[in-house]
């Protein structure tokens, strides 16, 4: 005894005597006793191991076991036993290292006797459940395994744990021991079923504790099959009140519960792999059973029954219990590949159905289990699965469930991970677009959330595809349909497939790929009907995919399975969305299966994938991206926009499909802008095509502003394309036949005249004249090229200028817009459809629609300029007139107008943000395209340069300023006296005639001035 | 119709035309699709792929018909030329590279021969396959408006391009040049249709050997003023005629008020329908050959331009002036349900045939390998693919296009469309 343990020897001294004091029980020193064990135990609890030498061990070990001696069991409570049992136990717990192996011996044999009730012989009465906890509780901490660590603490050699578990385990081997140790498992088992948990737990603890170490091998074969029964009913919770299923309202017991299962769970797993690993070399023993093959035959047969039996467990609410039996599944799966052939498909599914849980640990249990297979036994066990495989899904029977819980696995998995993909798929969307075309962006991470699970999965499937081959092709069109909403597995089956390539494989993805793209159209209904369920995810692709498998017997029992699942209550919304990238992901696989003579399918499978690649979903719209790349791929492509280009025909046809009533769909006319966007300039040559379905959709969707809307995006669309083309090839575009500039042949005085006379034919003139028939012979070279192009575009012209009268606002200012775009026609085509078009052009200046009107301006200004000498007379008739009418009637409405300028010499607003403000901005820049472009007519030309005065007024917008300066720029390079008079005129009193002009309301004298200098200059 | 909206709409459109599409014709495999064009051009499209397998000008004016004869294909256009062109063989799918919509030069069949006829009156040509066994050139009859009267008929023997029968339906002797101009023309008219038969129940058909057939040859032709007249040949000891002599009016029916627009007359030569300006539309009985048999059928809308008969003789479509095709049973003509597309008058209307027959003509030697081909990869959905061409309806309009539609079968219930 150490000076420091002194004390404590002390403090053990005031108790231990006492107890033995009063080791002879009588009804008056028992409750003494057990407050003194108490304290005892207390005490023992509160020490280090340190302290536990084996002397003092010895020193509280003699009271106790002279209670027991002295004593006859009958005499001893069940609260003293009890507590007695729990000192030994902790004793025990550090005895281990230095007992006898008598006393060993003895406290096991104690310990199993009180487990078992035996230890009072004659009497009827076993002890209570508490005590028998206790004994447990001692046993397991005479046996269990100590660590080296364990022993350095206790400053005893590292290897001294192992010696002494080998010590003990041979000990416990002895013949003599046998029975013993027979006898104790027997009793552990009676309490394993026992309703007291914890008593049930350690139970269990220590029956696997037995199995695993201490029971000889030879004896494993006598106890498995009842071990096995009574942890089939331990686990099912069969005759106890707390069976597992009302055992979870316990809140505390739910987790025992679970740990129960996972204990016994163990128990059997580690039963299996220790028993039937080595099941063959027959053992005699006194007391063993013989693993003879019948034995094995039995015992197979009795733990499928058993196993079978766990068949609830499935549904069993805790996680840890579905662990447990994944666990146990796996392992046993994984260990007893020979001996429980039968077993294995019930295990597979039991695995199958359970990853239908949302923990992802089941899912990387399978995985790991099928990667650990596939490692390990290779070939035995792929055929093992394969078997399996096809045992599950062959017309036998078990496909559905398989196939469906495997399904409701990954459905339940994706919503979570779709937030994470997207971000990662919108990644790969911009680098997708920026560094050329990638291949097919890796999607394996969509349904598993942890990217190992997600590969080991892959190679499963991988590996059961190699195996399979043709001849389970059956299988094979299992998982692309089936497991097609995991895409990556099918882009697994895919390079199967692609290997083999065989006729029938090639038959199914055609006929896949063309299901599932005529999913589109139903769903497209589907979407319309307003009272339409909400439409569950995969359902409609399993149906039609079921449909393919002929001669499938169950095919209604498949569809009442798909169509009874409650699960599509509770679909999410983004559910379709998945289904949507999954089936295109399939359309992609289908093209790589089928590679070049894909082709055919492109005027079903393009609409899908172009729908879902302006689909609002950055997941679908990715996968569409990435389908659309994949398959550019596939039937070798150089680009998608060169496949789109190519069969242009046939994604025209499908939108166009899209848009008449029977088959609407919103999304057609987006479908329609990416489909211009993505094939770019070459579209041109297609446009007409796309401009005449528009217009003709126009007609019959007249009013439908959404679609209208969409439509005239296209057309845009196909505009901007347009006019991208020629300005990438100016040389191509159309070259106006300018008429000459001619000089102004205004009479300034005569001896002007006489100078000009004799000059003009000296001018630089006819050199440009020369060089404008050059340019012009060379555009007529072009022309026959030019026209092929423009004379589709002539056509639509035309159909442009009629929905000038488009009731919707918008399309009437984009037809303007259009025609504002269109001097990229040739003259010869765009002049007689602006003359036809003249009126409706006129009658768009009185449209009540402010940007209607500006965008009608901005086509006479381009008209004026471009082609001048043609628009003279319009300008000057029709188009002026208005003019004046619309700024009288702004006159008019600025005075009542609260953001008109306030003061003297106020014109127009305040703000740039105003109808007239813009209008007005409109006729100055027109009629500066027409100060440039057309040759004035005096009057009007006279009228316009006193009418725009005001707008250089100095209160004014300086953007209105601006635009009129620049207006009497131009028109001073026309007729630079003019404007000189009429700005002269208006600032200063020059007298003479025009002394009426002199105005200084609007205070134009800074602009005026500037306008004068610059003119000055030319 | 039991369902209300929405209304059918085509399963394809073929944008191959840029002028109003003015005749279609479906080869009889069902492979390939005629259609030809108010400005000339034919364009040869593939069923399966709906892609322009050759498109040519073959015609300066508009296309009056088009048909396929063996390896080449007959082309009859308004510029008063009927050509034949040898037939552009399809490469065979394996060989072809990816298809495309835009194919930059597709070949352009070469001409066989020409004919100089008469297209004053719209009027198309009547072939008349003479099978000659497989060993031989195929030959044929076919049937044209006469070169210099309208009124009347020449009957044709091809591949040498004799004139076998002249001026068929010539009512009087008179030289052309005559004091009253019109007196040598027919009283009915120069001739809207016609249609050239042999006809099954006189045993010495024509098809056995290559000799003339001589009294089975049937003439069925439809007339500006309304009536369709049934001639036949009774000259049996002469197998040549001139000015209409030996052909005999087996029947004269005129049950229309307006002009006829348009004959189609069912495969198996058993009965015709006739549509005009009018809203008639006329069923002409072909077996009986001693007095008319027509039943007139009022429909509800006037204006018809064309009319097509399925190669059952159950169903009917009639395209009509404002664009929408009509569909009937021929029998009771009924009306089965419309099919509105085109904006403007729907000028052509071909049915794809039932079955690909055996001894098709149409199919050379390339395609039977696609065929075996195609049948060994992919059996059941051509099979499939194939019964929904041969429920095709094509229709051609003035706006440029074709349409597709797919029919029903009307099989089992006729009242609703797919």
């Amino acid at each position: 005894m150490s000076n420091e343990g002194q004390p404590q020897f002390q403090r053990f001294k005031a108790i231990c005597v006492p107890i033995l004091g009063n080791a002879k029980l009588t009804p008056s020193t028992i409750p003494t006793v057990s407050s003194l064990l108490s304290q005892l135990i207390q005490a023992l609890r509160g020490l280090d191991s340190a302290t536990f030498t084996t002397s003092f061990i010895s020193y509280v070990f003699f009271p106790l076991s002279s209670i027991l001696q002295r004593n006859l069991s009958a005499e001893i409570p069940d609260q003293v036993l009890e507590k007695v049992l729990v000192a030994l136990g902790l004793l025990c717990e550090n005895w281990w290292w230095t007992c006898e192996a008598k006393i060993w011996e003895q406290i096991f044999m104690l310990c199993g006797a009180v487990v078992g009730g035996l230890e009072s012989k004659g009497k009827e009465r076993a002890r209570d459940e508490e005590t028998k906890e206790a004994a447990i509780r001692c046993l397991l901490a005479l046996l269990h395994e100590r660590t080296p660590q364990d022993a350095l603490e206790r400053l005893f050699p590292e290897d001294r744990a192992r010696e002494r578990t080998q010590e003990l385990e041979n000990f416990s081997r002895s013949q003599r021991f046998i029975p013993i140790i027979g006898q104790t498992i027997d009793s552990v088992l009676g309490t394993a079923v026992s309703t007291r948990l914890p008593l049930q737990r350690s139970s269990l603890d220590l029956l696997s504790l037995l199995l695993d170490k201490y029971a000889p091998q030879d004896l494993v074969p006598t106890v498995l099959p009842g071990v096995a029964s009574v942890m089939t009913k331990a686990c099912l919770g069969i005759g106890s009140s707390k069976s597992w299923t009302n055992g979870e309202i316990v809140a505390c017991s739910v987790e025992s519960a679970a740990d129960r299962h996972l204990e016994d769970l163990e128990d059997l797993a580690q039963f299996a792999t220790t028993d039937l690993t080595e099941p063959t070399p027959p053992l005699s023993n006194a007391y063993g059973t013989a693993r003879t093959p019948s034995w094995l035959r039995g015992t197979t047969s009795q733990l499928h029954i058993a196993i079978n039996a766990l068949n609830p467990l499935v549904r069993h609410p805790t996680p840890s219990a579905l662990y447990a039996l994944v666990d146990f599944s796996s392992q046993i799966i994984a260990s007893t590949s020979l001996t429980l052939p039968q077993t294995q498909p019930l295990l597979l599914s039991f695995l199958l159905s359970l990853s239908h849980s949302e923990y992802p640990k089941n899912l990387a249990a399978l995985a790991h289990f099928i990667s650990s297979q596939s490692d390990a036994k290779v070939q035995h066990v792929a055929e093992m699965v394969i078997a399996a495989i096809g045992k599950l899904l062959g017309p036998g029977g078990g496909i559905e469930k398989w196939g469906w819980s495997l399904l409701s696995v990954l459905e339940f998995i994706e919503p979570p991970v779709t937030v994470t993909t997207t971000s990662a798929e919108q990644l790969m969307l911009e680098s997708t677009q920026d560094i050329s075309w990638v291949p097919f962006p890796d999607l394996s991470l969509k349904t598993v959330s942890s990217r190992e699970a997600g590969q080991a999965l892959d190679e499963m499937l991988r590996a059961l595809g190699g195996a399979a081959g043709d001849s389970a092709l059956y299988s094979i069109e299992w998982f692309t349909s089936g497991v097609g909403k995991v895409s990556l597995t099918s882009e697994v089956v895919l390079n199967d497939v692609t290997v083999r390539r065989s006729k029938r494989a090639e038959k199914q993805s055609r006929a896949l790929a063309r299901t599932i793209s005529e999913l589109w159209d139903k769903s497209d209904l589907e979407d319309l009907a307003a009272d339409a369920p909400p439409r569950p995810d995969g359902h409609e692709d399993l149906e039609i995919n079921v449909q393919h498998q002929k001669g499938l017997v169950p095919l209604h029992e498949t569809l009442k399975i798909i169509r009874s699942n409650p699960t599509k209550q509770i679909r999410l919304i983004n559910q379709p969305v998945l289904h949507r990238g999954l089936c295109l992901q399939l359309i992609a696989i289908a093209a790589g299966i089928l590679q070049s003579r894909f082709d055919s399918l492109f005027i079903f499978s393009l609409y899908p994938i172009l729908h879902s690649i302006v689909s609002p979903s950055p997941f679908l719209s990715s996968s569409g991206l990435a389908a659309l790349n994949y398959v550019t791929i596939a039937t070798s492509y150089a680009s998608p926009a060169n496949l789109l280009l190519s069969n242009f025909d046939y994604a025209l046809d499908a939108v166009s499909r899209r848009l008449t009533r029977r088959w609407l769909d919103i999304d057609a006319t987006k479908v329609l802008v990416i489909l211009v966007r993505l094939v770019g300039p070459e579209v041109v040559a297609k446009a007409g095509d796309v401009v005449e379905e528009c217009f003709d959709r126009l007609d019959a969707f007249h009013g439908y502003g959404v679609i209208v809307d969409g439509l005239i995006e296209v057309l845009t669309e196909v505009l901007n394309v347009i006019e991208m083309d020629v300005k990438a090839n100016p040389e191509a575009a159309p070259h106006r036949e300018e008429d000459t500039p001619l000089p102004s042949v205004r009479l300034k005085d005569l001896n002007s005249l006489f100078e000009w006379l004799p000059n003009r034919n000296a001018t630089p003139q006819p050199e440009a004249d020369k060089a404008g028939l050059w340019t012009r012979s060379s555009s007529q070279v072009k022309y026959p090229q030019l026209q092929v192009k423009s004379w589709r575009l002539k056509s639509f012209h035309g159909r442009f200028t009629s929905s000038l009268t488009n009731h919707q606002s918008s399309a009437r200012a984009s037809s303007a817009y259009w025609l504002w775009q269109s001097p990229v026609l040739p003259e010869s085509a765009l002049l007689p459809s602006i003359h036809s078009a003249w009126p409706f052009i006129l009658n768009r200046f009185s449209d009540h629609e402010t940007f209607v009107v500006g965008a009608v301006a901005n086509l006479i200004e381009v008209l004026v300029t471009d082609v001048g000498s043609f628009m003279y007379r319009r300008i000057w008739d029709d188009v002026w007139p208005r003019f004046q009418t619309i700024l009288t009637q702004l006159e008019a409405g600025d005075r009542g107008n609260a953001l008109a300028r306030r003061g003297r010499s106020a014109v127009g607003t305040e703000s740039a943000y105003t109808h007239s403000h813009r209008l007005y901005r409109s006729i100055i820049k027109t009629m500066t395209g027409v100060m440039k472009g057309v040759h004035p007519y005096e009057p009007s030309f006279w009228e316009c340069l006193v009418l725009f005065r005001r707008f250089l007024g100095e209160q004014l917008h300086d953007e209105l300023k601006t635009c009129a300066r620049q207006f009497y720029t131009a028109a001073g390079e026309k007729n630079p006296d003019a404007v000189w008079l009429v700005l002269k005129a208006t600032t200063e009193n020059i007298g003479g005639p025009v002394s009426f002009m002199h105005d200084d309301r609007w205070k134009i004298e800074a602009d005026a001035q500037e306008v004068l200098l610059h003119l000055n200059k030319l | 119709m039991s369902r209300p909206p929405p209304p059918p709409a085509p399963t394809h459109l073929l944008r191959s035309h840029s002028a109003s599409v003015s005749t279609l014709w479906i080869s009889q495999d069902n492979e390939r699709i005629y259609s030809g064009d108010a400005s000339g051009n034919v364009v040869v499209s593939s069923t399966r792929s709906l892609r322009t397998i050759s498109a040519w000008n073959a015609h300066t004016d508009s296309i009056l018909g088009v048909e396929e004869f063996g390896s080449s294909v007959i082309t009859h256009g308004r510029d008063n030329k009927l050509h034949v062109w040898n037939r552009i063989k399809e490469l065979p799918a394996s060989t072809r590279l990816g298809g495309s919509a835009a194919v930059p030069d597709l070949p352009t069949p070469e001409l066989v021969c020409s004919m100089d006829v008469n297209a004053l009156n719209y009027c198309r040509f009547s072939l008349l396959p003479l099978s000659s066994g497989e060993d031989s050139d195929p030959a044929a009859l076919i049937a044209l408006p006469n070169l210099v009267d309208s009124s009347t008929a020449d009957v044709w023997f091809l591949p040498p391009k004799d004139r076998i029968h002249a001026a068929i339906g010539q009512e009087t002797n008179k030289p052309v040049f005559a004091t009253q101009p019109d007196s040598g023309r027919g009283s009915h008219g120069i001739i809207m249709s016609l249609h050239l038969y042999t006809s099954t129940s006189d045993e010495s058909g024509p098809s056995r050997s290559s000799a003339m057939p001589a009294t089975a040859l049937r003439l069925l032709c439809a007339y500006e003023d309304g009536s369709v007249i049934l001639r036949r040949y009774v000259r049996s000891d002469r197998p040549t005629s001139v000015e209409g002599q030996g052909w005999e009016v087996l029947w004269t029916s005129k049950s229309h008020v307006e002009t006829i627009m348009a004959m189609s007359v069912s495969r198996s030569n058993t009965f015709s329908l006739t549509v005009s300006a009018d809203n008639l539309i006329v069923r002409y009985d072909l077996i009986s050959e001693t007095e008319p048999k027509a039943a007139v059928h009022r429909a509800k809308h006037p204006g018809n331009s064309s009319i097509a008969i399925r190669d059952d003789g159950r169903v009917c479509a009639v395209g009509g002036w404002d664009g929408s095709v009509r569909l009937y049973s021929t029998k009771s003509l009924k009306p089965l349900g419309t099919l509105r597309y085109h904006k403007s008058n729907c000028q052509a209307l071909a049915f794809a045939h039932d079955k690909p027959t055996k001894e098709d003509l149409g199919g050379g030697a390339d395609e039977k390998i696609e065929h075996e081909e195609d049948s060994d990869s992919d059996d059941d959905t051509t099979a499939s693919d194939r019964a929904a061409i041969s429920r095709w309806l094509l229709a051609g309009g003035k706006d440029n296009r074709v349409s597709v539609w797919k029919l029903m079968s009307f099989e089992s219930s006729s009242t609703t469309m797919t």
